[in-house]
């Protein structure tokens, strides 16, 4: 029975891992600019959030991680996938954080989402640059992340509420 | 799922909208006075912003200030996000060029006053 579970466990974590990819694939493809560069909506963050709410903060870590990893190496640059990586990193531990203490909606665990993607991939560039030039930017980054967050978040809810009998939570 | 509203939302939303505001109303809003470009945590040089001006970097990225704005004219990275950052003046906004590994800032004059300047 344990190996049945298993193998269907592995299967939605290979769908949602497909899903991710494609969804970055076509998030390349609309133009979506808010002034800043790289900032974009990050529809991929859809999957990561249904895997948080469905399965867990393990699997959705793996899917996360893969999903950079490919997306890293076939559409974008090696640059591109670190900073993905800890903005992903980051904002999905604190999603998981929010989610575990079950005092905020769904929408709220997108928005901090969001938000600590921006904080991720700003404190990798100014690792990276060794500069504090890009505080600058904060206010407009944290903006953008509540934007974005909103945005994902309710587009995650309708999935969620459609798909989440379909698939079952094993623990 | 449950639908119900949370009052601890509205509390996240409040404190980030206040970290914004309060980041944007506490600094200076003056236009700059200087350019300065760093590559590779190296400094490349200090323009001055009031001189209309064109800089070629490296052969690598075309910098041009008029009229006390910057702006990237050309780059050979791929992405070209140098350029869309478009026309910036205001002290501390930058120019960051992620695969060059360049940055261009603008900076205040006047550093060393501005630590003691009290109102």
């Amino acid at each position: 029975m344990s190996k049945y579970t298993n193998v269907k466990k592995l299967c939605y974590l290979a769908l949602f891992c497909a899903i991710a990819i494609i969804l970055s694939y076509i998030e390349t493809m609309i133009p979506f600019q808010f002034g800043i560069p790289g900032a974009k909506i990050g529809l991929a963050n859809i999957t990561s959030i249904i895997l948080l709410f469905c399965l867990g903060f393990k699997e959705a870590f793996i899917v996360m991680l893969l999903r950079i990893f490919i997306v890293g190496i076939t559409f974008t640059n090696l640059y591109m996938m670190l900073y993905s990586l800890a903005g992903g990193m980051l904002s999905l531990m604190m999603m998981a954080l929010f989610y575990r203490t079950k005092m905020f909606s769904n929408y709220i665990v997108s928005i901090i989402g969001g938000v600590f993607h921006n904080i991720g991939q700003l404190l990798i560039a100014m690792i990276f640059f060794n500069t504090t030039t890009f505080l600058y930017y904060l206010p407009y980054l944290l903006l953008i992340g509540t934007i974005t967050g909103t945005i994902i978040g309710i587009l995650s809810q309708i999935i969620y509420v459609k798909t989440n009998n379909y698939i079952i939570k094993q623990k | 799922m449950n639908n119900r509203t949370y009052k601890y939302d509205i509390l996240v939303i409040s404190i980030i909208f206040i970290i914004i505001i309060s980041i944007l109303s506490l600094r200076t809003h003056d236009n700059g006075k200087l350019v300065k470009i760093t590559i590779c945590h190296e400094e490349y040089g200090i323009y001055d912003l009031s001189k209309n001006q064109t800089i070629n970097i490296l052969n690598e990225n075309i910098l041009i200030i008029e009229n006390n704005e910057i702006y990237m004219h050309q780059a050979t990275c791929p992405d070209h996000t140098c350029i869309k950052q478009g026309h910036i003046s205001a002290t501390g906004a930058s120019i960051i060029c992620l695969p060059h590994q360049l940055i261009v800032e603008v900076i205040d004059g006047e550093e060393d006053e501005q630590d003691v300047k009290v109102y």
